[in-house]
C-alpha cells in the first residue's frame, strides 16, 4: 500500500484518545487469582523497589513464583504480590495489556501458569460464548493494535478514495479492514469521546460515512467477521492459549467452519485477509495466526 | 413545666417548679427510690430522641409528638405523704435531685458504645477473632481489643471495664481460662453481674464440658452457655438473638448502626424497588462495595434499567470505568436446583451482556445518557443470601461466576460487609 502524500502532522489529542482507549480490566476476578503458581521469565523487583537480579539467573529462565495477591493496576500495569522460591515478599508487575482478554474470559494462559491441566473444554465453551461478542475487537491486544493501525492510517492519509493500492488483492484486503466491525466502532468512540475538537469529531463520523459508501468484494462480508471462529480461536492464539495443542484446535475449529457451509467460503476468506492485514502491519503473532488459519483452512 | 434535653441524661427528670418555698425534711434514700423507677421509665424516650438526634440531627415531628404524649401521661412519683409530696415541688429539691440523678446515674443509663465486648483468655483469640467477625458481619458493635485476660488480671476488674461502655459481656470460658486460676468468688460471682436487673454476661463454651467447669463453679456450670462445639456461626446466632433483642437495651436496637438497619431492611423481604432506594439514599454502602462514585440510579441505556450505575476514575489516566450493581430479590435463592442460577438472576446477567452489546454498537446514544460510559464496565448482579448457601452451593456460585464474561454475581452479603466496615 502507498500513500499519495506525506504524512499529516499527527492530532495530538485525537491519537492520545486512541492510546488511552480503556482496556478491560475485571479486577474482581483479579482480587479471586490468589494462590496460583506463576511462571515467570523477567527481573523481579522488591516491593521497596530495590532490584536484586543477582539472585535471580541471568538468562531468561522459568522462576517458580505464588501469586499470593492482586495488588493493584494503573495505567500499563497489574502488579501481584508474589512469594519467591526461598519465600521472599515480592511484586511482580505485567503489562495491563495483557490481561485484557484473560480477565474477560476469566482464564489464565498456559504460559502463565505452572497448572498445565487445565480444562480445555471450559475454554472452549468460553470461546464459543464469545462469538458475535463485539468486545473481542477491544479485547485481543493484536486485533485493537490492528484496528488502532488502520484507523491511525486513515486520519494520515488523503480522503480514502483517493488512495491507491498496489495490487487487486491489496485493495481487497484493506476494503475489508477499513470495514471491519472494529474499525468502525473505534471511528464511533473517537467520535464520542469528550474533549475531542469538533474537527475530529467531523473527520471520524465523516470517514465513518465514507467507509459504509465503499465497494467491498461480496465474500467478505465483514458484518459477519464477529461470528467467524476462525476470528474468535485465533485470537485466542494470538493471545497464547492453546500453545501445545493446535491440531486439536484446529480440528474442533474446522468442524465448527464445515457446519456452517452457506458461511464456509467467507470465514476462510476473511481470516485469510486477517492474516494479511496483521502480517502488513507487522503484528505480534502474525505469524502463529496465518499458521493456525492455513492449519485449520486446509481441505476446507 | 416539663424540660426534655435531648440526649442528656437530664431528660430522665422531669422537672416541676412550683413557687411553694415550705420546707419537709425527706430522707434521700426514700426520694431516691422513687426517682430510680421514674427514671427507668424514661429511658425509652431518652434512646427515642437518641435515635432522631442522630438520624435526622434533630427530632421530627413525629418523635417529638410521641414524646408529648408520653410525658403527658407520666405521673411524678407517688410519695407517701402530702408533707412530701409538697415537699417534691419546691423547685431546689428539684435541682438539687437533678445533679444528685446525673452524677449517680450518668454512667449506668448512658447509651453504651459497643454492643458487647469479648473477655477471654489469650490463647482463644483464634476462635474469639472468628466469633467477633460474625457478630460485626451482623452490623454488631464488638469490643474486641485490650479484653484479652492474662495471668494476673482481676477478672471482676476486666468486667467492670468492659461493661463501662459495652451492654453486654461475652466471656469465652475454656480450659486456658480456667487456667488463670481465677478466686472462686470472682468466678462465681461472675453469673450475677447484671446492670439494672437485667443479666449482661453471656457465656460461651469453649473445649469445655459441663463436668469439668463444675469442679470450678457450680453457678458459672448451671447457666446456659452457646458452644463453640456446634460451631461458631451457631455460637453468634445465639448472641445475636439476645442482643437485638428488642427488650435488651443495646446500641443495636436502641441507635442501630447504618449496617445494622440495612441489615434488618433486608430481612423485612422488601421489593427490589425500594432497595434501589435505600441504597440511591445510603450510597456510601455501594460506594465502599465497587470502590466508585453512585452516578446514576434507575437510568435507561437502550433496553436495559440499570438500578446502580457508579463510576470509578482511574487516577493515573482519569479514564472511567463504570460499575453497574443490577438488584434480584434478597430472599431470592441463587440456585434453587442446586446447578442452575435463579431465572431472575440469569435474566439480569443477560440483560448485561445485552447491554455491553448495544452499548459497543451505539456508543454515540449511550454518551448522550450517559457521558463517557463504555462497554468495559463490571457487572454486579446481587441476591438471595450467604445463609441460604449450602455448602456445595459455594462451589456452584464459584463456578458460576468463572464462567460469566465480567460480570460477577454476588449475595446481598457483600453489601452489608460494606455498610460494616462503614459502621
Amino acid at each position: 500500500v502507498t500513500p499519495m502524500e506525506p504524512e499529516t502532522p499527527v492530532d495530538h489529542v485525537w491519537n492520545d484518545e486512541l492510546d488511552l482507549e480503556p482496556t478491560f480490566i475485571d479486577d474482581v476476578w483479579l482480587e479471586g487469582l490468589t494462590r496460583f503458581p506463576a511462571a515467570l521469565t523477567f527481573p523481579i523487583s522488591r516491593p521497596d523497589g530495590g532490584w536484586r537480579q543477582e539472585d535471580w539467573p541471568s538468562t531468561a529462565q522459568e522462576i517458580e513464583l505464588q501469586v499470593t495477591g492482586f495488588a493493584g493496576y494503573g495505567a500499563s500495569s497489574v502488579v501481584f504480590d508474589v512469594t519467591g522460591p526461598k519465600g521472599e515478599k515480592l511484586v511482580i508487575k505485567t503489562a495491563r495489556r495483557e490481561w485484557s482478554f484473560r480477565s474477560y474470559i476469566r482464564e489464565l494462559p498456559p504460559s502463565l501458569s505452572r497448572d498445565k491441566c487445565q480444562e480445555p473444554d471450559r475454554l472452549h465453551r468460553k470461546l464459543e460464548r464469545l462469538i458475535g461478542d463485539p468486545m473481542l475487537d477491544q479485547i485481543v491486544g493484536t486485533y485493537s493494535d490492528l484496528y488502532r493501525s488502520i484507523v491511525y492510517n486513515l486520519h494520515d492519509w488523503p480522503a480514502f478514495d483517493q488512495i491507491k493500492w498496489d495490487s487487486q488483492e491489496a485493495t481487497q484486503v484493506m476494503s475489508f479492514g477499513v470495514r471491519a466491525p472494529g474499525t468502525i466502532s473505534k471511528l464511533g468512540r473517537l467520535a464520542s469521546y469528550p474533549g475531542i475538537r469538533p474537527e475530529t469529531v467531523a473527520w471520524a463520523k465523516q470517514t465513518v460515512d465514507l467507509l459504509e459508501g465503499i465497494k467491498i468484494d461480496p465474500v467478505f462480508r465483514p458484518e459477519i467477521l464477529l461470528e467467524n471462529p476462525l476470528y474468535i480461536w485465533g485470537g485466542a492464539i494470538l493471545e497464547k492459549y492453546f500453545p501445545d495443542d493446535t491440531t486439536n484446535v484446529s480440528s474442533r475449529v474446522r468442524s465448527r467452519l464445515t457446519a456452517q457451509p452457506d458461511e464456509l467460503e467467507t470465514f476462510v476468506a476473511q481470516a485469510l485477509a486477517l492474516a494479511r492485514l496483521l502480517n502488513q502491519f507487522q503484528s505480534p503473532g502474525a505469524e502463529s495466526f496465518r499458521e493456525f488459519c492455513e492449519a485449520t483452512c486446509d481441505g476446507l | 413545666v416539663v424540660k426534655f434535653y435531648g440526649n442528656k441524661l437530664t431528660a430522665n427528670v422531669c422537672i416541676a417548679v412550683c413557687s411553694s418555698t415550705n420546707a419537709v425534711s425527706i430522707s434521700s434514700a426514700r426520694m431516691m427510690n422513687a426517682f430510680r423507677s421514674h427514671v427507668r421509665q424514661q429511658s425509652r424516650l431518652l434512646a427515642l430522641a437518641r435515635r432522631g438526634a442522630k438520624e435526622q440531627f434533630c427530632l421530627n415531628s413525629e418523635s417529638r409528638q410521641f414524646i408529648r404524649n408520653r410525658l403527658a401521661v407520666l405521673q411524678p412519683p407517688t410519695l407517701h405523704s402530702p408533707a412530701v409530696a409538697h415537699f417534691f415541688r419546691i423547685s431546689w429539691v428539684c435541682e438539687s435531685l437533678r445533679l444528685h440523678v446525673e452524677q449517680t446515674f450518668a454512667a449506668r443509663f448512658r447509651m453504651k458504645q459497643w454492643d458487647a465486648f469479648i473477655s477471654h483468655a489469650s490463647e482463644d483469640k483464634d476462635v474469639v477473632v472468628d466469633l467477633a467477625e460474625a457478630l460485626r458481619g451482623a452490623g454488631l458493635k464488638i469490643w474486641l481489643d485490650q479484653q484479652e485476660l492474662r495471668l494476673g488480671d482481676s477478672l471482676r476488674e476486666k468486667i467492670d471495664e468492659g461493661l463501662a461502655d459495652s451492654r453486654f459481656g461475652i466471656v469465652v470460658l475454656s480450659p486456658s481460662f480456667l487456667a488463670k486460676q481465677w478466686p472462686k468468688r470472682e468466678l462465681n460471682g461472675l453469673m450475677a453481674v447484671e446492670e439494672s436487673g437485667r443479666k449482661v454476661i453471656l457465656p460461651v463454651w469453649h473445649k469445655i464440658d459441663r463436668e469439668t467447669l463444675l469442679a470450678y463453679s457450680p453457678i458459672l456450670a448451671d447457666r446456659l452457655a452457646s458452644d463453640t462445639g456446634r460451631g461458631i456461626p451457631s455460637v453468634a446466632a445465639d448472641i445475636i438473638q439476645v442482643i437485638i433483642d428488642p427488650r435488651s437495651g443495646s446500641p443495636a436496637v436502641e441507635s442501630p448502626s447504618l449496617a445494622r438497619r440495612f441489615i434488618e431492611f433486608l430481612n423485612s423481604a422488601p421489593e427490589t424497588d425500594a432497595i434501589r432506594k435505600f441504597l440511591s439514599a445510603q450510597a456510601a454502602i455501594g460506594e465502599r462495595a465497587v470502590d466508585g462514585t453512585l452516578s446514576h440510579c434507575a437510568a435507561q441505556l437502550g433496553q436495559t434499567i440499570l438500578d446502580l450505575c457508579f463510576l470509578r476514575i482511574e487516577g493515573t489516566t482519569g479514564t472511567h470505568k463504570w460499575l453497574i450493581v443490577q438488584l434480584d430479590s434478597p430472599s431470592q435463592h441463587p440456585f434453587p436446583n442446586r446447578s442452575e442460577a435463579a431465572a431472575s438472576i440469569r435474566q439480569k446477567v443477560a440483560d448485561l451482556e445485552a447491554l455491553r452489546r448495544w452499548v459497543s454498537t451505539n456508543i454515540q446514544t449511550a454518551r448522550e445518557t450517559i457521558d463517557q460510559f463504555n462497554p468495559s464496565f463490571l457487572g454486579f448482579v446481587v441476591a438471595g443470601r450467604r445463609s441460604m448457601l449450602a455448602p456445595g452451593d459455594v462451589d456452584v456460585l464459584r463456578r458460576y461466576n468463572e464462567e460469566l464474561f465480567g460480570i460477577t454475581l454476588r449475595t446481598y452479603d457483600w453489601l452489608v460487609e460494606a455498610a460494616v466496615s462503614l459502621s
